[in-house]
């Protein structure tokens, strides 16, 4: 078969091609309330090819193999007909040959769905026990994915991963009060990942009973200690979407704000992309156009000193290849992505990191988060007031709100700890969601942030 | 299909087989540039079956893979939930045109054209503006086929343009965007660009706010999110659950007297009209509110048949989902005030074209709480300027308790139809 799709892209008259095939299989259990709301299996297979000329890509995707060579012949076609006197090119990379199979502690395939659902029903079955608790959700899901990729550059490439893991949601209620809070875990490194989680599925359902009685926060301005998660959040969502650089390439107001040497932070703050990470779950050995993962600092001691990058933007602003080209899917070309991103680790210790805000929030862990490149709005899972240099009450509905460039330069602490978050869901771009990835870091401290509420 | 339906019914009680099978073509303009034009065939599978009285579940894209996926629907069966309905022999359906030939045949060509001239148009106005055009056009045919004899197809038509304007202005992003959705043949007209630059002129002036109460006039892409609140409420899912605040409130008034709002599947030219819904149940027009009072609750076969009601065919649900209660298109009866009307009446207040966040906030509960990533400060009935680093915050029920005025005018975002809506009094928190 990839002898055969070598000789189709050969004769293929365009400057660049290149063939995705991907062969998934997944299981996803829910729990909702006290039924078993959807237990779903699944194979998807598909396809797709993509063109490049002179600046311009096509693409086209299918699930049915068997008519590769009109896909061919319509991708060649396109990019040709929109390259016509433009100009555009890929950075060279290496085309690599190589065979990357599943390696890791325990596939989830092994495992029987019977105990799968036992593990779900376990903590569905505890979060529901207290009377306060009204309804629960708790989902498991795994995907095993085969990646096969072929370019007419000589890259042959295949690639299986298995991601895995489960999350869990606590809703409590009294009368009209209706609060919510869920975590989740989820990476590449097993099915391990969902076992022995008793003492989280406890918290989430304490948490949930503790909003009940949580005050409305005042809107304000405030001093603001984000947890590791939090803060991974802020790094992926608030910053590192501005790395990305087929954003950046394409305006030239945003190539001088994004320009490297930059001042972005204060000297102990450094943010890093790494899609080598093995076992996280953005990690891959190659990204979809066939370049290898690599750790790549965006700042570095608070300067700016690097960006994410497909072959295409490499080219444009002449700078190295990364390797953060990636697709969700077979149905999507690949585009310029994080993989795990997260703040390093610095020196200062929890208390005294909270120890002179006289009058602050502690947020932790992220229900969402939305930017608009300089935009960011996140809202915290829980918070707590920091009273007089010590943790004081809960209060829900912490939604933080500013400006990225002011609030990196407002980072004035990094805490001595670290924590990686992957879980279920991923990042969304360009209608590509979600893609996996992981983000994380220490607890880090933040000043004037713009908090809405009562 | 008839095969794999026929080879499943071996196995298992009853079966439902739902198929989806179509094409989309994306057309891309980044940066005032052409950039891609795609093309995704696509189709899939779902089967669902009862087994022992049980639900199961399966789906996949490869119609060589169906012989594993019935094995493994009929192995979901023995865990799932009971059901409690019964498939649906037959469907009366009322006649409504789902497909459109003037969107099939839309040619890449033209759509390349109408962008690179709506591109110019906004260079001509702003020279320093980047322009995304994003122009999508589908077709897919949905078939639903069970054990009880149910054969059912249909197939639609659906279009949709993103025209986003970038400008750096005075050092800080901002957006401008217009999205436009249909199962017809359109584009965006003179009249839609013309307003977009208004925006962008406005927004040159950035105008201080104080976080206080005030009036807000919020927009329809903007009231879609909030409406959004409420179709969760009406969910029969929640209703089921527990969790929606309106349980044990039919006929009750929830919201102000001159709010009324249709759950409408056979919307003319409806974004999400159909015929029937995921399970093959006709589809009908459904008051959700009228005149504030709450009249009903959407369901499926599933959710309907554990509260002992009747489904009110509002199953939602692609190949590779089972049904769940949903809505389709959500249409809020217009009022009369006209836009300018609006405007002039506000002595001090803000007009609220996006957010950012909506989704962040307890959504089930009404609340809401979002960065206002394009709006504007009314003072005494005219517009001064934008305003920046602010949000507004409330609950969706208690607002929509104490409205000023709806406005006349109708836009559709996606599959939801409202007009602006003008609240006297709602919070507003500024840096």
């Amino acid at each position: 078969m990839r002898e055969k799709i070598k000789k189709m892209i050969s004769k293929a008259k365009v400057p660049f091609i290149e063939v995705h095939f991907e062969e998934r299989e997944g299981v996803t259990i829910r729990y909702s309330g006290k039924e078993l709301e959807s237990l779903a299996q699944y194979i998807d297979i598909g396809g797709n090819v993509r063109a490049f000329a002179n600046g311009i890509w096509s693409f086209a995707s299918f699930n049915h193999l068997d008519d590769l060579e009109s896909q061919i012949r319509f991708v060649a076609r396109e990019s040709r007909i929109g390259g016509k006197g433009k100009k555009g090119n890929l950075v060279k990379t290496e085309p690599y040959v190589d065979e990357v199979l599943l390696k890791v502690r325990k596939d989830p395939r092994e495992v029987s769905l019977d105990e799968k659902i036992k593990i779900v029903k376990s903590y569905n079955s505890r979060i529901l026990k207290p009377k306060k608790i009204q309804s629960s959700r708790v989902k498991y899901a795994e995907t095993f994915q085969r990646r096969f990729y072929i370019n007419s550059e000589g890259a042959d490439i295949v690639e299986e991963k298995v991601y895995c893991g489960i999350g869990f949601v606590a809703v409590a209620r009294d009368g009209v009060n209706v609060q919510m809070i869920g975590n989740s875990k989820g990476d590449t490194s097993g099915f391990h990942i969902v076992r022995g989680l008793e003492e989280d599925v406890e918290e989430v359902k304490r948490d949930a009973i503790n909003l009940l009685r949580a005050e409305k926060v005042k809107a304000g301005v405030y001093t603001v200690v984000a947890d590791p998660l939090l803060a991974g959040v802020f790094a992926h969502e608030a910053f590192g979407h501005l790395s990305e650089a087929d954003f950046v390439y394409k305006n030239k107001k945003m190539q001088k704000i994004m320009k490297l040497g930059k001042k972005f932070g204060r000297k102990n703050l450094s943010i890093i992309d790494d899609g080598s990470i093995l076992g996280q779950r953005g990690y891959y050995k190659y990204d979809d156009e066939g370049v290898l993962s690599q750790k790549n600092y965006l700042i570095k001691n608070g300067q700016l000193v690097g960006r994410l990058h497909s072959r295409e933007s490499a080219a444009k602003m002449k700078e190295k290849p990364t390797g953060n080209a990636r697709a969700i899917n077979y149905g999507f070309p690949p585009i310029v992505r994080m993989s795990n991103t997260y703040i390093k680790k610095g020196n200062m210790g929890f208390d005294e990191m909270i120890g002179d805000i006289d009058n602050g929030i502690y947020a932790v862990n992220a229900l969402g988060g939305q930017t608009e490149l300089e935009m960011f709005t996140f809202s915290s899972a829980k918070a707590y007031l920091i009273k007089n240099g010590k943790i004081g009450p809960m209060v829900r509905d912490v939604i933080l709100t500013g400006n990225v460039f002011e609030t990196l330069k407002n980072i004035d602490a990094i805490g001595n700890d670290e924590k990686m978050h992957g879980g279920l869901g991923g990042c969304g771009k360009d209608g590509q969601y979600p893609l996996p990835v992981s983000d994380g870091g220490p607890h880090i401290r933040i000043r004037n942030v713009i908090i809405g509420g009562k | 299909m008839d095969d794999i339906l026929a080879q499943a019914r071996r196995l298992v009680d009853d079966v439902e087989i739902y198929s989806v099978k179509g094409k989309e073509f994306p057309v891309l303009f980044k940066a005032n540039s052409f950039y891609t034009a795609e093309k995704k065939d696509f189709e899939g599978i779902g089967i669902r079956v009862i087994n022992r009285g049980k639900l199961g579940f399966a789906h996949t894209t490869s119609k060589a893979a169906c012989g594993a996926i019935i094995e493994y629907a009929k192995n979901s069966a023995k865990f799932g939930e009971s059901a409690k309905f019964v498939f649906p022999a037959k469907i009366r359906r009322k006649p409504i045109q789902t497909f459109f030939e003037s969107t099939r045949n839309i040619e890449t060509e033209e759509v390349k054209q109408k962008s690179v001239n709506i591109i110019n148009e906004i260079l001509k106005k702003e020279p320093d503006a980047k322009v995304d055009v994003q122009f999508n056009r589908s077709e897919e045919t949905v078939r639903i086929m069970n054990t009880k004899g149910l054969d059912i197809t249909y197939k639609k038509s659906s279009l949709s343009i993103f025209v986003q304007i970038f400008l750096i202005i005075d050092g800080s992003f901002t957006w401008f965007y217009k999205i436009k959705t249909s199962p017809k043949k359109t584009f965006l007209t003179k009249t839609e660009l013309r307003e977009l630059l208004k925006n962008v002129k406005f927004a040159r002036n950035v105008v201080p706010v104080r976080s206080e109460k005030m009036s807000v006039i919020i927009m329809p892409m903007v009231m879609s999110t909030l409406l959004r609140s409420l179709a969760m409420g009406v969910n029969g899912k929640h209703l089921q659950k527990g969790s929606s605040p309106l349980k044990g409130k039919e006929n009750k008034k929830i919201l102000g007297s001159n709010v009324t709002i249709y759950d409408d599947a056979l919307l003319k030219d409806g974004f999400e009209s159909r015929p029937f819904d995921g399970e093959g149940i006709a589809s009908r027009r459904i008051p959700l509110f009228k005149n504030g009072v709450l009249e009903n609750f959407l369901f499926d076969l599933q959710t309907a048949g554990i509260l002992g009601k009747k489904s009110t065919g509002s199953a939602v649900r692609g190949f590779s989902s089972m049904p769940s209660p949903g809505t389709s298109n959500i249409v809020v009866n217009p009022g009369n005030w006209s836009l300018s009307d609006m405007i002039k009446d506000v002595k001090n207040g803000i007009i609220v074209y996006s957010v950012l966040g909506a989704g962040q906030s307890n959504l089930l509960a009404g609340d809401f709480s979002c960065n206002i990533s394009l709006g504007f400060k009314i003072k005494n009935g005219r517009i001064e300027g934008r305003v920046k680093n602010t949000m507004i915050a409330g609950n969706v029920y208690d607002a929509m308790r104490n409205i000023e005025g709806i406005g006349k005018k109708v836009e559709n975002i996606e599959s939801f139809y409202t007009s602006p809506f003008y609240f006297k009094s709602l919070n507003v928190v500024s840096k």
